[in-house]
């Protein structure tokens, strides 16, 4: 059963992806990473953290989506739709990519994953909470102040220029 | 029927990651490669995840870790909209590659 | 005085380093010290000759000079009675000379070098004379062929002066050829050049004498040069282009004596070959005759003498050759005063009417009474009338060839006696006699200041005087002062002989005045009858048109054969290195332009080249740049990895 759901949920986001990445038109490009985030959440829920999936749905589809389709739209040329979205580089970064692939599934096929078979904890929202205060404290500030500079960052990069006479 | 091991979880993930650096390669339009770039985001989440289910399930590190890549993400995405935003004001067009003035 | 005269040669050595050094500016400086300076060797002469003739031995005095391991060659004085007697000449013409040449060269603008030059030749002539071995008498006669050149080629800015210089100083040269290789071979059969020494290897008769023969005919050659015995006669009658009181000196008085002189010491070595001894007096009497055969025509007054001069020689040298020391330096002896005295008198008469020519003279005697007569003893003197000098000089050398029974000498001596006499007195009676032939010469004519008139008068005295020495009925006259070893030197006074030559001397006389004061034969009418002989005469036997066509021309053209080779070879090559030279240094700019420039600018532009290249990477691309990232980053894995 769970392999079956993993397939299904891997082959949409991987379609997805693809689609992200190759279709002409741009708000499309975001539509289709909306799907992708989805199938993700729920290949979290397959690895069994549920709290993953819920705040990757939130923030991540609820937020990050949210603010690129803003930016889609306000940057949206009148007559664009004839240009192409795909640049020069196509042959080569294909060929890298492919090349790359190989290599990362020969490379995780044949390295000898320390697999242990122990279960989850049942209330990993919990532990999770425990660790972000406990192990994980200090990253878990910075993340705060990251954030913080990155708002303050993105709203002085795109004041207006000229405050007196505009 | 197979159980689902860590093998397949890392395939998806090498194969979202690499979906997303032919993106990030190929995308003309800034915005699309910031997409690209979540995606790449989100491969390496999907990894950190299975390894945490599979690898070490007490210590469950890899999903604290998942939380954090998320709020880099959107921190990420929060700055490079706006400089994508600016660029647009400036240069009325935001494709990468007409964007090359620090060029010989 | 014997003992030391090696002092008498360095007076006027003296004078002549004083003038060059110090007494140039002063005229009247210059000739004084000149005159005092051989006046005190005539004295310290005087005093030598006194002591010879009182004590009567020779002596020689040699030092070391040059040595090396089995050789020796010292340097060294040898005086004997010829010495003394050479002493007494040389000093007195040349002081007489230097008085004369007071009034002479007056007004010359070298005046002072003219003294210097005089008195360098009267160091060399009496070094000469007074040198003990052959090697410092070639010395000698170097320095008195150099002296001899300057003198003639004295006023050098008239070419035919300095081309006379040159002509005596390359044919005597030739002739010293000779002396040189004889010498040398001397050096090499006798292993000695001393005079004494030689003499006593000769007497002892462990001489290798085919060898020393050899050796005496070569230096004779070098005699015959400076003596101007044919066939190197030709140098005299031009060298007549010096001032008259050099011809004077060095070719009537003593230059020429040399020859003589260094004839007399080779006695020894002349008379053990019988050959030698015959080919010596032949070339005498062969240039006796012709020399004063030439002298018969010519009419410049100094041309005249200059014949005269060679032909005298002639006289000493045949009879050299015939055995007769005692002759032969008694004539040297007697001559140099009376030619001295007839060429100072030719000065005088030119300095009055200021030609040379015979032929635009006549009647001076009016004028220049001293002159003239002084003229007239030397004239009778050289003619060999009694009881002058010349005649006991003339007759001893007729009696060696009479008492040697060599005939033909004699028959040539006495043939050139009348010549001599002929021509002398057609020159006397045309200068100084009968009607002026240019009257406006003749008007400005006057007799010559006293310091030339006095020498004049000096020399008559001793033109007559001085061969009473000689007169054979004396007991201790010249023969028994002077003579060689056991040869003739006291003829039995042949009363004949003399008289004979009286006769011939008076015919000659006689008909001189024939032709030229009674005008009984005109000298028109003898050229007539003998044109061929006379040109033949007149030019001089065409020896220098000879020597011209023989030696002298095609000497030139091999110098010019050199020349050419010189310009085109030698200086080819030269040119030719310089234009390799230049072709390399074109050749390395090229170079240099090209390769090395080539090369630092070639660096230049590679690295614009690679540059503009490289920076076409800076595409100003993000998205290339992540490419290029992406791509060493694989590669990075791939290489880490490869080993799983």
């Amino acid at each position: 059963m769970n392999v079956f759901v993993f397939y299904l949920l891997a082959i949409i986001a991987s379609v997805s992806a693809f689609r992200v990445v190759t279709a002409r038109n741009v708000f499309h490009s975001a539509l289709f990473l909306v799907l992708t985030l989805f199938s993700i959440a729920g290949i979290y829920i397959l690895l069994g953290a549920e709290f993953l999936a819920g705040v990757q749905v939130l923030i991540y589809v609820g937020a990050i989506t949210i603010l690129i389709i803003f930016a889609i739209m306000l940057t949206h040329q009148i007559s664009n739709k004839s240009i192409r979205q795909t640049n020069e580089q196509v042959f080569p970064a294909v060929l890298i990519v492919l090349i790359f692939f190989a290599m990362s599934i020969a490379t995780l096929l044949l390295t000898s994953w320390p697999t242990a078979t122990a279960e989850l904890p049942s209330d990993n929202v919990n532990r999770i909470g425990q660790l972000l205060m406990t192990t994980y404290v200090i990253p878990f500030e910075v993340i705060s102040v990251v954030l913080l500079v990155a708002l303050i960052g993105a709203i002085v990069i795109s004041r207006r220029e000229k405050r007196s006479g505009d | 029927m197979e159980q689902l091991s860590l093998y397949h979880f890392l395939a998806l993930g090498a194969v979202l990651f690499a979906l997303g650096i032919f993106g990030l390669l190929t995308r003309r339009n800034a915005i699309g490669v910031l997409m690209a770039i979540e995606l790449l985001f989100n491969a390496a989440a999907i990894n950190f995840v299975a390894f945490a289910k599979f690898v070490d399930p007490q210590g469950l590190g890899g999903q604290v870790f998942a939380v954090f890549i998320i709020t880099v993400a959107a921190a990420e995405a929060a700055v490079g909209l706006a400089i994508v935003m600016l660029i647009y004001r400036n240069f009325r067009g935001i494709e990468v590659d007409k964007i090359n003035f620090m060029k010989w | 005085m014997i003992h030391n005269g090696w002092l008498i040669p360095l007076f006027p050595l003296l004078s002549f380093l004083m003038i060059v050094f110090f007494l140039k500016k002063s005229q009247k400086a210059s000739s004084y010290f000149a005159i005092a300076m051989v006046l005190v060797s005539l004295i310290l002469s005087f005093i030598l000759f006194f002591e010879m003739l009182g004590e009567g031995h020779a002596y020689h005095k040699f030092v070391s000079w040059l040595s090396w391991s089995d050789f020796e060659l010292p340097m060294g004085i040898f005086i004997d009675p010829l010495t003394a007697v050479m002493l007494i000449v040389v000093t007195i013409v040349s002081s007489l000379v230097h008085i004369y040449s007071l009034g002479y060269m007056h007004g010359d603008p070298r005046f002072s070098r003219f003294y210097a030059y005089l008195s360098l030749f009267t160091f060399s002539m009496l070094g000469l004379v007074v040198a003990g071995t052959y090697v410092l008498i070639l010395v000698f006669w170097e320095l008195v062929g150099l002296t001899s050149y300057l003198l003639i080629g004295f006023w050098f800015e008239k070419k035919i002066a300095a081309d006379a210089g040159k002509k005596a100083f390359v044919t005597t040269k030739l002739a010293d050829l000779g002396f040189l290789l004889g010498l040398v071979l001397l050096l090499f059969a006798a292993h000695t050049a001393s005079i004494p020494e030689l003499n006593e290897l000769i007497e002892s008769g462990h001489a290798p004498l085919t060898l020393i023969g050899i050796a005496g005919i070569l230096m004779f050659m070098g005699a015959c040069g400076k003596s101007a015995q044919f066939p190197f006669h030709v140098w005299l009658p031009d060298a007549m282009e010096g001032p008259t009181p050099v011809s004077a000196l060095i070719h009537a008085a003593t230059m020429v004596a040399a020859g003589v002189y260094l004839t007399a010491r080779l006695m020894g070595v002349i008379m053990v070959s019988e050959a030698m001894a015959t080919v010596v007096a032949t070339i005498g009497a062969i240039t006796a005759v012709m020399a004063a055969s030439i002298g018969l025509v010519q009419n410049d007054i100094k041309r005249i003498l200059a014949y005269s001069t060679v032909s005298q020689l002639g006289y000493m040298i045949m009879v050299l050759g015939l055995g007769g020391y005692t002759a032969g330096s008694f004539h040297l002896f007697t001559h140099a005063f009376f030619k001295a005295l007839l060429f100072l008198g030719a000065g005088s008469v030119i300095h009055a009417v200021h030609t040379n020519n015979i032929q635009e003279m006549g009647g001076l005697h009016g004028k220049m009474k001293i002159t003239s007569i002084t003229f007239l003893i030397a004239s009778l003197s050289i003619a060999g009338i009694f009881p002058l000098s010349g005649f006991w000089s003339k007759d001893e050398i007729f009696a060696v060839a009479y008492d040697g029974g060599h005939y033909f000498f004699l028959a040539a001596g006495m043939a050139a006696a009348f010549m001599t006499a002929f021509y002398m007195f057609r020159l006397y009676f045309l200068t100084f006699t009968g009607a002026p032939r240019d009257r406006h010469a003749y008007d400005h004519a006057h007799e010559s200041p006293r310091n030339m008139t006095i020498p004049l008068i000096i020399l008559a005295v001793l033109s007559v005087c001085a061969g009473w020495w000689g007169i054979p009925w004396l007991e201790h006259g010249y023969g028994s002062f002077v003579k060689f070893g056991h040869y003739a030197h006291h003829a039995e006074p042949k009363i004949g002989l003399m008289l004979a030559s009286l006769l011939v001397a008076g015919s000659g006389i006689g008909f001189a005045y024939l032709v030229y004061r009674k005008r009984a034969i005109t000298a028109e009418s003898i050229v007539a009858r003998f044109r061929p002989l006379y040109k033949l005469l007149y030019n001089k036997y065409y020896f220098d048109e000879l020597y011209m066509a023989a030696i002298v021309n095609p000497t030139y053209k091999i110098t010019e054969i050199l020349f050419r080779f010189d310009q085109v070879v030698i200086d080819g090559i030269v040119n030719g290195m310089a234009k390799i030279t230049l072709w390399w240094s074109w050749a390395k700019e090229r170079f240099d332009t090209y390769v090395i420039d080539g090369a630092v600018n070639g660096a230049g532009y590679l690295s614009l080249a690679i540059g503009r290249a490289l920076r076409k990477t800076q595409t100003g691309q993000l998205q290339t740049y992540a490419l290029v990232v992406f791509i060493g980053a694989v590669i990075l894995i791939f290489v880490k990895f490869i080993r799983i």
